[in-house]
């Protein structure tokens, strides 16, 4: 049975009970909130911003670390803890806690532990992630329901006719991994983004764009020519 | 702990890589068997995901970024513009290496 809003809801609450917790949320990969609960200030609009800011951190400490287990952020006037839930239903999710400077991090801990624990079981329980949207809110801003339809495009979809393979997608993001780096990963989604679609609805007409944009994310002009020779012979060969 | 003092954190057992780099991603001076450049703007990009973050939320200064896994850990100071990355194992020793950044 999916887990209800106020599953989800209550297991945030025993976290937000903890002294010096201000706000506790849980997003997916693609940055978008799947359930919130946090003091008056931490609105929905603030919280989907959060967690788009730390699921590009999470994608970075993942180029260096896939297997993470928690994130810990000291700033001048509190600290922002992750904790990671896994891969639920395809889409990796994360519990994120803000705290002011007054929070016993082991306290903190043992209570963000239990609430992971709870919350694993509770996606696991058979809701999809975009089944666990409509435990928001109801009165979600128009401008912040497009924000999350656009991030469920991005996270994947069905694939379209004149789409390129699966195959051929990851033959392109492998050749620019060779010349921006352990980035390429990051980059190559954000690209994705930027011209509105997804690893498996990108299709052939597009692929000359997506090029020009990757290339454009590399800092030296003779590397981009170079990533630029290195596709047109791939694309010569595989004729994609 | 500046570009002077990296060599005395390679020095720890428990540190198995460093790295030094500036707040864009740019390598200064790197520890041990990594490739220094990467992993310099990875955490470059990490750090600028992680203020963002704390901006939104109103945390002020970001001061230092930990992460756990089961073999490993990892710790990155931020001291003004200038980032200090320390791969930790086991990552039980995390706590001490901290301690170390504590009191240099």
């Amino acid at each position: 049975m999916p887990p209800s809003g106020t599953d989800m809801q209550t297991i945030l609450q025993a976290t937000l009970d903890v002294a010096g917790v201000g706000a506790a949320i849980v997003f997916d990969d693609t940055g978008r909130l799947v359930c919130h609960r946090g003091h008056a200030i931490y609105d929905q609009a603030l919280c989907e911003q959060l967690g788009a800011s730390l699921a590009k951190a999470v994608d970075a400490v993942e180029l260096q670390h896939e297997e993470w287990e928690t994130i810990s952020a000291r700033y001048s006037d509190g600290k922002l803890i992750l904790r990671n839930l896994g891969s639920i239903g395809g889409s990796g999710h994360v519990l994120a806690v803000v705290a002011d400077a007054s929070l016993n991090l082991a306290f903190a801990t043992v209570a963000i532990r239990v609430a992971a624990n709870k919350l694993k079981k509770a996606l696991g329980g058979g809701a999809s992630s975009s089944a666990l949207s409509g435990t928001l809110p109801a009165d979600v801003p128009a401008q912040s329901s497009a924000t999350l339809a656009r991030s469920s495009s991005i996270l994947g979809g069905e694939p379209v006719a004149g789409a390129v393979e699966r195959a051929a997608v990851q033959d392109l993001l492998a050749i620019y991994t060779n010349y921006l780096g352990p980035a390429a990963k990051l980059v190559f989604k954000q690209q994705l983004a930027a011209l509105g679609v997804t690893s498996r609805t990108l299709r052939r007409s597009q692929v000359d764009e997506f090029v020009a944009l990757l290339a454009a994310k590399i800092p030296v002009a003779v590397r981009q020519r170079e990533f630029g020779a290195a596709i047109r012979e791939y694309r010569e060969r595989t004729l994609i | 702990m500046l570009m002077a003092d990296l060599k005395s954190l390679s020095k720890l057992p428990e540190v198995k890589s460093a790295v030094l780099c500036n707040a864009c991603g740019s390598l200064l001076e790197s520890m041990g068997e990594l490739e220094g450049e990467s992993v310099a703007a990875v955490i470059g990009f990490l750090t600028g995901a992680m203020a963002r973050a704390g901006d939104h939320v109103g945390l002020g200064t970001l001061r230092r970024i930990a992460w756990t896994g089961q073999a490993q850990a990892c710790l990155v100071v931020v001291q003004g513009d200038t980032v200090t990355t320390a791969f930790v194992a086991p990552p039980t020793a995390l706590s001490a290496v901290e301690k170390v950044f504590d009191a240099s």
